[in-house]
Protein backbone atom coordinates (compact mmCIF):
# COMPACT_ATOMS: atom_id res chain seq x y z
CA UNK A 1 0.00 0.00 0.00
CA UNK A 2 1.56 3.53 -1.12
CA UNK A 3 2.08 5.88 1.65
CA UNK A 4 -0.96 7.97 2.19
CA UNK A 5 0.00 11.38 1.24
CA UNK A 6 -2.16 14.99 0.42
CA UNK A 7 -1.29 15.54 -3.25
CA UNK A 8 -2.80 19.30 -3.08
CA UNK A 9 -2.42 21.77 -2.33
CA UNK A 10 1.18 21.81 -2.06
CA UNK A 11 2.51 23.25 1.26
CA UNK A 12 2.45 26.94 1.99
CA UNK A 13 -0.02 27.65 -0.75
CA UNK A 14 -1.58 30.79 0.12
CA UNK A 15 -5.28 31.33 -0.37
CA UNK A 16 -6.82 34.70 -0.24
CA UNK A 17 -10.22 36.00 1.19
CA UNK A 18 -12.25 38.42 -0.64
CA UNK A 19 -13.09 41.88 0.18
CA UNK A 20 -16.77 40.48 0.62
CA UNK A 21 -15.77 38.70 2.81
CA UNK A 22 -16.04 35.45 1.01
CA UNK A 23 -14.10 32.54 2.13
CA UNK A 24 -11.77 30.56 -0.80
CA UNK A 25 -12.03 27.34 -2.21
CA UNK A 26 -9.74 25.05 -0.22
CA UNK A 27 -10.03 21.09 -1.22
CA UNK A 28 -7.37 19.42 0.10
CA UNK A 29 -6.60 15.95 -2.25
CA UNK A 30 -4.94 12.50 -0.61
CA UNK A 31 -3.60 9.54 -2.87
CA UNK A 32 -6.05 7.28 -0.69
CA UNK A 33 -8.02 4.43 -2.46
CA UNK A 34 -11.00 3.24 0.15
CA UNK A 35 -11.66 0.30 0.50
CA UNK A 36 -15.50 -0.93 1.77
CA UNK A 37 -15.00 0.11 5.47
CA UNK A 38 -12.26 1.85 5.60
CA UNK A 39 -12.09 5.91 6.69
CA UNK A 40 -10.10 8.86 6.30
CA UNK A 41 -10.07 11.02 9.83
CA UNK A 42 -8.69 14.80 8.88
CA UNK A 43 -7.96 17.07 11.83
CA UNK A 44 -7.48 20.81 11.35
CA UNK A 45 -6.28 24.01 13.13
CA UNK A 46 -6.68 27.16 11.87
CA UNK A 47 -4.51 29.66 14.19
CA UNK A 48 -3.24 33.11 13.47
CA UNK A 49 -1.45 35.02 16.83
CA UNK A 50 -2.71 33.93 19.95
CA UNK A 51 -6.30 32.59 18.56
CA UNK A 52 -6.84 28.98 16.92
CA UNK A 53 -9.99 27.13 15.92
CA UNK A 54 -9.17 23.02 15.56
CA UNK A 55 -11.60 20.43 14.64
CA UNK A 56 -12.16 16.54 13.16
CA UNK A 57 -14.22 15.09 10.60
CA UNK A 58 -14.23 11.60 9.51
CA UNK A 59 -14.91 10.54 5.66
CA UNK A 60 -15.50 6.64 4.28
CA UNK A 61 -16.29 7.97 0.95
CA UNK A 62 -14.16 10.23 -0.70
CA UNK A 63 -10.14 10.82 -0.79
CA UNK A 64 -10.99 14.48 -0.67
CA UNK A 65 -11.85 16.83 2.16
CA UNK A 66 -13.32 20.01 1.50
CA UNK A 67 -11.87 22.85 3.65
CA UNK A 68 -14.28 25.55 2.89
CA UNK A 69 -17.38 23.49 3.28
CA UNK A 70 -16.42 22.12 6.32
CA UNK A 71 -15.05 25.24 7.84
CA UNK A 72 -17.82 27.34 6.94
CA UNK A 73 -20.38 25.38 8.64
CA UNK A 74 -18.08 24.43 11.65
CA UNK A 75 -16.83 27.69 12.47
CA UNK A 76 -19.74 29.57 11.68
CA UNK A 77 -22.35 27.71 11.58
CA UNK A 78 -22.83 28.97 7.88
CA UNK A 79 -23.15 32.70 8.63
CA UNK A 80 -20.45 33.88 7.28
CA UNK A 81 -17.07 32.72 6.13
CA UNK A 82 -13.92 34.52 7.50
CA UNK A 83 -11.16 32.94 9.68
CA UNK A 84 -7.43 33.15 8.38
CA UNK A 85 -4.36 32.37 9.26
CA UNK A 86 -1.97 29.15 9.45
CA UNK A 87 -4.40 25.85 8.47
CA UNK A 88 -2.82 22.86 9.04
CA UNK A 89 -4.47 19.79 7.63
CA UNK A 90 -3.67 16.02 8.95
CA UNK A 91 -4.78 12.95 7.39
CA UNK A 92 -5.18 9.63 9.11
CA UNK A 93 -6.01 6.58 7.29
CA UNK A 94 -4.94 3.10 5.93
CA UNK A 95 -0.89 4.05 4.26
CA UNK A 96 -0.08 6.02 7.19
CA UNK A 97 -0.73 10.01 7.97
CA UNK A 98 0.45 13.13 6.49
CA UNK A 99 0.15 16.91 7.02
CA UNK A 100 0.45 19.69 5.24
CA UNK A 101 -0.26 23.92 6.24
CA UNK A 102 -1.15 26.52 3.61
CA UNK A 103 -1.96 30.00 4.61
CA UNK A 104 -5.32 32.19 3.86
CA UNK A 105 -4.95 35.78 3.99
CA UNK A 106 -7.72 39.12 3.42
CA UNK A 107 -8.32 41.59 1.05
CA UNK A 108 -9.48 44.93 2.17
CA UNK A 109 -12.71 46.40 1.05
CA UNK A 110 -12.38 49.61 -0.46
CA UNK A 111 -13.27 52.69 1.43
CA UNK A 112 -16.66 53.14 -0.45
CA UNK A 113 -17.68 49.30 0.61
CA UNK A 114 -16.77 50.00 4.21
CA UNK A 115 -19.10 53.28 4.52
CA UNK A 116 -21.66 51.83 2.29
CA UNK A 117 -21.97 48.96 5.21
CA UNK A 118 -21.83 51.26 7.86
CA UNK A 119 -24.89 53.38 6.11
CA UNK A 120 -26.56 49.97 6.49
CA UNK A 121 -26.39 49.66 10.19
CA UNK A 122 -28.51 51.39 12.45
CA UNK A 123 -27.94 53.84 14.63
CA UNK A 124 -24.22 54.57 12.81
CA UNK A 125 -23.70 58.08 12.31
CA UNK A 126 -21.14 59.79 13.61
CA UNK A 127 -19.16 56.66 13.97
CA UNK A 128 -18.63 56.60 10.39
CA UNK A 129 -16.65 59.73 11.39
CA UNK A 130 -14.28 58.34 13.62
CA UNK A 131 -13.96 55.24 11.36
CA UNK A 132 -12.74 57.73 8.92
CA UNK A 133 -11.00 59.90 10.86
CA UNK A 134 -8.88 57.34 12.85
CA UNK A 135 -8.64 53.80 10.98
CA UNK A 136 -7.10 54.58 7.47
CA UNK A 137 -9.90 52.50 6.26
CA UNK A 138 -7.62 49.53 6.54
CA UNK A 139 -8.77 45.83 8.03
CA UNK A 140 -5.17 44.35 6.66
CA UNK A 141 -1.55 44.91 6.78
CA UNK A 142 -0.08 44.54 3.49
CA UNK A 143 0.83 40.60 3.80
CA UNK A 144 -2.99 40.31 4.48
CA UNK A 145 -3.23 39.89 8.09
CA UNK A 146 -5.02 42.11 10.30
CA UNK A 147 -4.04 45.50 11.20
CA UNK A 148 -3.05 44.67 14.87
CA UNK A 149 -1.73 47.96 17.00
CA UNK A 150 1.07 47.95 19.62
CA UNK A 151 -1.49 47.93 22.31
CA UNK A 152 -3.17 44.82 20.57
CA UNK A 153 -5.93 46.90 18.52
CA UNK A 154 -7.37 44.69 16.34
CA UNK A 155 -8.29 45.30 12.63
CA UNK A 156 -10.12 48.26 11.38
CA UNK A 157 -11.80 48.96 14.31
CA UNK A 158 -8.62 48.34 16.31
CA UNK A 159 -10.51 46.80 19.02
CA UNK A 160 -8.68 46.46 22.16
CA UNK A 161 -11.80 46.02 25.17
CA UNK A 162 -13.57 44.03 25.28
CA UNK A 163 -11.07 41.66 23.66
CA UNK A 164 -12.35 41.02 20.14
CA UNK A 165 -13.06 37.50 19.25
CA UNK A 166 -10.99 35.89 16.34
CA UNK A 167 -13.90 36.26 13.99
CA UNK A 168 -13.73 39.90 14.67
CA UNK A 169 -10.36 40.13 14.41
CA UNK A 170 -10.22 38.31 10.72
CA UNK A 171 -13.75 39.61 9.00
CA UNK A 172 -13.70 43.62 8.67
CA UNK A 173 -17.31 43.22 8.73
CA UNK A 174 -17.69 42.02 12.57
CA UNK A 175 -14.64 43.86 13.40
CA UNK A 176 -17.17 47.33 12.08
CA UNK A 177 -20.00 45.46 14.23
CA UNK A 178 -17.78 45.29 17.39
CA UNK A 179 -16.74 49.21 17.03
CA UNK A 180 -20.57 50.15 16.76
CA UNK A 181 -21.35 48.16 19.65
CA UNK A 182 -19.34 50.26 21.78
CA UNK A 183 -20.14 53.77 19.93
CA UNK A 184 -23.71 52.51 21.04
CA UNK A 185 -22.78 52.69 24.38
CA UNK A 186 -21.29 56.02 24.14
CA UNK A 187 -24.99 57.25 22.59
CA UNK A 188 -26.73 55.57 25.13
CA UNK A 189 -25.07 57.57 27.74
CA UNK A 190 -25.31 60.88 25.23
CA UNK A 191 -28.93 60.40 25.21
CA UNK A 192 -29.15 59.75 28.52
CA UNK A 193 -27.20 62.39 29.83
CA UNK A 194 -28.88 65.23 27.04
CA UNK A 195 -32.08 64.11 28.26
CA UNK A 196 -31.59 64.69 32.00
CA UNK A 197 -34.52 66.11 33.65
CA UNK A 198 -36.39 66.25 30.72
CA UNK A 199 -34.11 68.43 28.69
CA UNK A 200 -34.49 68.30 24.71
CA UNK A 201 -32.02 67.84 22.03
CA UNK A 202 -31.33 67.90 18.48
CA UNK A 203 -29.93 64.55 16.92
CA UNK A 204 -27.13 66.54 15.69
CA UNK A 205 -26.32 67.59 19.58
CA UNK A 206 -26.76 63.58 20.11
CA UNK A 207 -24.52 62.60 17.29
CA UNK A 208 -22.16 65.31 18.98
CA UNK A 209 -22.16 63.99 22.26
CA UNK A 210 -21.71 60.95 21.40
CA UNK A 211 -18.50 61.30 19.32
CA UNK A 212 -17.07 63.02 22.35
CA UNK A 213 -18.02 60.60 24.72
CA UNK A 214 -16.16 58.33 22.96
CA UNK A 215 -12.69 60.11 23.08
CA UNK A 216 -14.18 60.84 26.62
CA UNK A 217 -16.22 63.37 28.69
CA UNK A 218 -19.65 65.04 28.36
CA UNK A 219 -19.48 67.45 25.22
CA UNK A 220 -22.59 69.95 26.09
CA UNK A 221 -23.07 72.24 29.03
CA UNK A 222 -26.79 72.95 30.04
CA UNK A 223 -26.87 76.88 30.43
CA UNK A 224 -30.26 76.65 32.18
CA UNK A 225 -32.43 77.21 28.18
CA UNK A 226 -30.29 74.76 26.46
CA UNK A 227 -27.97 72.29 25.92
CA UNK A 228 -24.83 74.57 24.63
CA UNK A 229 -20.97 74.11 23.73
CA UNK A 230 -18.64 74.84 26.68
CA UNK A 231 -16.93 77.97 25.62
CA UNK A 232 -14.23 77.46 28.66
CA UNK A 233 -12.55 74.95 25.92
CA UNK A 234 -9.82 76.45 23.37
CA UNK A 235 -9.14 73.50 21.23
CA UNK A 236 -5.71 73.54 19.29
CA UNK A 237 -7.23 73.07 15.71
CA UNK A 238 -4.19 71.95 14.67
CA UNK A 239 -4.00 68.65 17.01
CA UNK A 240 -7.25 65.74 17.02
CA UNK A 241 -7.69 66.66 20.80
CA UNK A 242 -5.66 68.79 23.00
CA UNK A 243 -7.55 71.79 24.27
CA UNK A 244 -7.35 74.05 27.18
CA UNK A 245 -9.76 75.24 29.83
CA UNK A 246 -9.66 78.67 29.79
CA UNK A 247 -10.69 78.60 33.49
CA UNK A 248 -7.67 77.63 34.63
CA UNK A 249 -5.42 80.84 35.10
CA UNK A 250 -2.50 79.67 33.57
CA UNK A 251 -4.63 79.17 30.20
CA UNK A 252 -7.11 82.17 30.91
CA UNK A 253 -6.48 85.38 27.92
CA UNK A 254 -4.24 83.64 25.96
CA UNK A 255 -4.77 82.54 22.40
CA UNK A 256 -4.79 79.74 20.94
CA UNK A 257 -1.43 80.24 19.12
CA UNK A 258 0.29 81.13 22.20
CA UNK A 259 -1.02 78.21 24.56
CA UNK A 260 0.27 76.43 21.44
CA UNK A 261 3.32 78.08 21.27
CA UNK A 262 3.89 77.54 25.00
CA UNK A 263 3.01 73.81 25.17
CA UNK A 264 3.46 71.90 22.09
CA UNK A 265 6.78 71.00 23.19
CA UNK A 266 5.15 68.51 25.61
CA UNK A 267 2.34 67.62 23.67
CA UNK A 268 4.40 64.23 23.26
CA UNK A 269 5.17 63.82 26.98
CA UNK A 270 1.65 63.68 28.65
CA UNK A 271 3.11 61.91 31.92
CA UNK A 272 4.69 65.40 32.73
CA UNK A 273 3.13 68.44 34.16
CA UNK A 274 0.98 70.45 31.67
CA UNK A 275 -1.77 72.92 31.25
CA UNK A 276 -3.17 71.07 28.48
CA UNK A 277 -5.64 68.29 28.34
CA UNK A 278 -7.04 66.10 25.66
CA UNK A 279 -10.42 66.95 25.25
CA UNK A 280 -13.43 65.01 23.76
CA UNK A 281 -15.08 68.58 23.07
CA UNK A 282 -12.54 69.41 21.04
CA UNK A 283 -12.34 65.75 19.84
CA UNK A 284 -15.68 66.00 18.55
CA UNK A 285 -15.10 69.79 16.69
CA UNK A 286 -11.82 67.85 14.99
CA UNK A 287 -14.19 65.10 13.79
CA UNK A 288 -17.82 67.07 13.12
CA UNK A 289 -16.75 70.11 11.92
CA UNK B 1 -14.76 64.72 33.36
CA UNK B 2 -18.07 62.09 32.50
CA UNK B 3 -19.43 63.46 35.96
CA UNK B 4 -19.43 66.25 38.41
CA UNK B 5 -18.53 65.84 41.88
CA UNK B 6 -19.30 68.33 44.25
CA UNK B 7 -20.60 68.99 47.72
CA UNK B 8 -23.39 71.18 49.13
CA UNK B 9 -20.87 72.02 52.30
CA UNK B 10 -18.37 74.47 52.85
CA UNK B 11 -15.59 72.56 52.66
CA UNK B 12 -13.44 72.55 55.72
CA UNK B 13 -10.74 69.79 54.08
CA UNK B 14 -8.96 71.77 51.34
CA UNK B 15 -6.78 70.71 48.67
CA UNK B 16 -3.71 72.62 48.77
CA UNK B 17 -2.64 72.29 45.00
CA UNK B 18 -5.75 74.12 43.60
CA UNK B 19 -7.59 75.67 46.77
CA UNK B 20 -9.04 78.92 44.89
CA UNK B 21 -10.12 76.47 41.93
CA UNK B 22 -11.66 73.69 43.70
CA UNK B 23 -13.43 75.74 46.01
CA UNK B 24 -14.54 78.42 43.75
CA UNK B 25 -15.39 75.71 41.27
CA UNK B 26 -15.88 72.46 42.46
CA UNK B 27 -17.60 73.56 46.13
CA UNK B 28 -19.14 76.24 46.78
CA UNK B 29 -20.40 77.35 43.76
CA UNK B 30 -22.57 73.91 43.53
CA UNK B 31 -26.07 74.51 45.19
CA UNK B 32 -27.09 77.30 43.41
CA UNK B 33 -29.38 77.62 40.55
CA UNK B 34 -26.32 78.25 38.53
CA UNK B 35 -24.84 77.25 34.53
CA UNK B 36 -23.64 74.01 34.89
CA UNK B 37 -20.22 73.86 34.64
CA UNK B 38 -17.67 73.20 31.70
CA UNK B 39 -17.84 69.63 31.98
CA UNK B 40 -14.41 68.65 31.25
CA UNK B 41 -12.01 70.14 33.63
CA UNK B 42 -8.18 69.57 33.10
CA UNK B 43 -6.67 66.95 34.81
CA UNK B 44 -3.25 67.72 34.81
CA UNK B 45 0.01 65.09 34.78
CA UNK B 46 0.01 64.24 38.30
CA UNK B 47 1.82 61.46 39.63
CA UNK B 48 0.93 62.58 43.37
CA UNK B 49 -1.50 64.90 45.04
CA UNK B 50 -2.43 65.56 48.49
CA UNK B 51 -5.10 66.64 50.72
CA UNK B 52 -4.88 68.69 53.59
CA UNK B 53 -6.92 67.89 56.49
CA UNK B 54 -7.87 69.83 59.86
CA UNK B 55 -5.12 69.59 62.53
CA UNK B 56 -1.96 69.72 59.82
CA UNK B 57 -2.16 66.06 58.86
CA UNK B 58 -2.22 65.51 54.98
CA UNK B 59 -3.39 62.41 52.81
CA UNK B 60 -0.68 62.30 49.83
CA UNK B 61 -2.43 60.07 47.08
CA UNK B 62 0.51 58.43 45.08
CA UNK B 63 0.27 55.72 41.86
CA UNK B 64 3.64 53.74 41.44
CA UNK B 65 3.59 50.92 38.73
CA UNK B 66 0.04 50.70 38.94
CA UNK B 67 -0.85 50.59 42.12
CA UNK B 68 -2.23 53.44 44.06
CA UNK B 69 -1.80 54.50 47.68
CA UNK B 70 -3.09 56.94 50.39
CA UNK B 71 -0.65 57.93 53.09
CA UNK B 72 -2.05 60.22 56.40
CA UNK B 73 1.75 62.13 57.68
CA UNK B 74 2.37 62.47 60.64
CA UNK B 75 1.19 58.86 61.06
CA UNK B 76 2.50 57.28 57.92
CA UNK B 77 -0.15 55.23 57.65
CA UNK B 78 -0.22 54.06 54.36
CA UNK B 79 -3.33 52.67 52.45
CA UNK B 80 -3.09 50.71 49.24
CA UNK B 81 -6.27 52.15 47.24
CA UNK B 82 -8.24 49.27 45.21
CA UNK B 83 -9.03 50.71 41.36
CA UNK B 84 -9.53 48.20 38.72
CA UNK B 85 -8.58 47.93 34.66
CA UNK B 86 -9.91 50.43 33.08
CA UNK B 87 -6.77 52.83 34.81
CA UNK B 88 -4.19 54.19 32.18
CA UNK B 89 -0.77 52.75 32.88
CA UNK B 90 1.22 54.88 34.28
CA UNK B 91 -1.73 57.17 35.07
CA UNK B 92 -1.62 60.41 37.31
CA UNK B 93 -3.59 61.10 40.49
CA UNK B 94 -6.03 64.04 41.06
CA UNK B 95 -7.60 63.98 44.30
CA UNK B 96 -11.10 66.34 45.56
CA UNK B 97 -11.90 66.62 49.13
CA UNK B 98 -15.66 65.81 49.24
CA UNK B 99 -16.20 66.42 53.05
CA UNK B 100 -15.74 65.17 56.53
CA UNK B 101 -17.64 63.99 59.59
CA UNK B 102 -16.16 65.10 62.83
CA UNK B 103 -12.60 65.27 62.52
CA UNK B 104 -11.65 61.67 62.16
CA UNK B 105 -13.91 60.74 58.96
CA UNK B 106 -12.77 62.09 55.37
CA UNK B 107 -14.61 62.00 52.14
CA UNK B 108 -12.78 62.32 49.18
CA UNK B 109 -12.76 61.50 45.24
CA UNK B 110 -9.56 60.18 43.28
CA UNK B 111 -9.63 60.20 39.69
CA UNK B 112 -7.18 59.03 37.19
CA UNK B 113 -6.93 58.95 33.07
CA UNK B 114 -8.77 56.38 31.56
CA UNK B 115 -6.91 53.39 29.93
CA UNK B 116 -7.40 54.26 26.16
CA UNK B 117 -8.57 51.73 23.91
CA UNK B 118 -7.93 51.69 19.76
CA UNK B 119 -9.26 54.78 17.43
CA UNK B 120 -9.20 57.34 20.14
CA UNK B 121 -11.49 55.37 22.84
CA UNK B 122 -11.64 57.17 25.85
CA UNK B 123 -8.03 59.09 25.22
CA UNK B 124 -9.67 62.13 27.06
CA UNK B 125 -11.94 59.99 29.42
CA UNK B 126 -11.37 59.82 33.45
CA UNK B 127 -12.06 57.37 36.10
CA UNK B 128 -13.06 58.04 39.77
CA UNK B 129 -13.62 56.43 42.56
CA UNK B 130 -15.28 57.79 46.34
CA UNK B 131 -13.87 56.78 48.92
CA UNK B 132 -14.46 57.37 52.62
CA UNK B 133 -11.80 57.43 55.54
CA UNK B 134 -11.46 56.95 59.09
CA UNK B 135 -8.49 58.10 60.16
CA UNK B 136 -9.15 56.41 63.58
CA UNK B 137 -7.82 54.58 65.08
CA UNK B 138 -5.30 54.35 62.07
CA UNK B 139 -6.00 55.50 58.51
CA UNK B 140 -8.79 52.58 56.70
CA UNK B 141 -10.91 52.95 54.01
CA UNK B 142 -14.66 52.48 54.99
CA UNK B 143 -16.68 52.87 51.88
CA UNK B 144 -15.47 53.06 47.68
CA UNK B 145 -17.64 53.29 44.78
CA UNK B 146 -16.41 53.95 41.42
CA UNK B 147 -18.28 57.37 40.11
CA UNK B 148 -17.11 58.10 36.77
CA UNK B 149 -16.24 55.67 34.44
CA UNK B 150 -15.29 56.46 30.79
CA UNK B 151 -14.48 52.85 29.85
CA UNK B 152 -17.57 51.46 32.19
CA UNK B 153 -19.89 54.49 30.91
CA UNK B 154 -20.62 55.57 34.50
CA UNK B 155 -22.11 58.97 35.08
CA UNK B 156 -23.21 61.15 38.01
CA UNK B 157 -26.08 63.70 37.75
CA UNK B 158 -25.35 67.48 38.14
CA UNK B 159 -24.60 67.62 41.39
CA UNK B 160 -23.35 63.86 41.64
CA UNK B 161 -21.82 63.68 45.17
CA UNK B 162 -24.42 65.51 47.63
CA UNK B 163 -22.55 65.29 51.30
CA UNK B 164 -24.60 66.90 54.50
CA UNK B 165 -22.73 66.97 57.30
CA UNK B 166 -25.46 67.80 59.58
CA UNK B 167 -27.10 64.81 59.32
CA UNK B 168 -24.35 62.54 57.99
CA UNK B 169 -25.59 61.84 54.71
CA UNK B 170 -24.33 61.02 51.16
CA UNK B 171 -26.60 61.65 48.21
CA UNK B 172 -24.80 60.01 45.09
CA UNK B 173 -26.65 61.44 41.93
CA UNK B 174 -27.03 59.05 39.15
CA UNK B 175 -28.32 59.99 35.84
CA UNK B 176 -31.06 57.47 36.53
CA UNK B 177 -31.28 57.63 40.05
CA UNK B 178 -30.39 58.33 43.49
CA UNK B 179 -28.48 56.60 46.25
CA UNK B 180 -28.36 57.71 49.67
CA UNK B 181 -26.25 56.65 52.89
CA UNK B 182 -25.61 57.28 56.01
CA UNK B 183 -21.99 57.38 57.60
CA UNK B 184 -21.92 56.92 61.43
CA UNK B 185 -19.12 58.96 63.70
CA UNK B 186 -16.67 55.51 62.73
CA UNK B 187 -17.07 56.10 59.17
CA UNK B 188 -19.00 52.81 58.54
CA UNK B 189 -21.26 53.12 55.54
CA UNK B 190 -25.22 52.19 55.77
Amino acid sequence: MAALLITSPRPNTVFTITDEPAWPAIRFQSNATLAAGQKLTWDWKLSWGTFSRQGKEIIATSNLWDAQSVLFQSLTGGVITNLGGQLTVRVTGPGGTNSVTVKIIGTNPSSAAILAFLAAQPDSRGFDAILQHESGMKHFNAQGDPIKSFDNGFGICQLTSPAPTFEQVWNWKLNIAGGLALFATKRASANAYLSQSGRTFTQDQLIREAVCRWNGGAYHAWNGKAWVRPTTILCDTQTGNIGWDMTNPANTGKTEAQLRARDKGTYGSPSSPHDWQYSGVCYADRILG
Amino acid sequence: MTGNTRGCVTPIVSWDRRIIGILALGLMASCGDKPAPPPSEPLKALTADTLSLPGGATLHYAVQDGQSTAALTPSGTQLKLEADHTIAPNAGVRAKPIGQLGTQVILATDEYPSRPGGMSYCQAGHEQFLRVFSLTPQLHQTFQTKTASCIDNKELADPGIVWKPETATLEIHWLTETKTYKLDPTGAVH
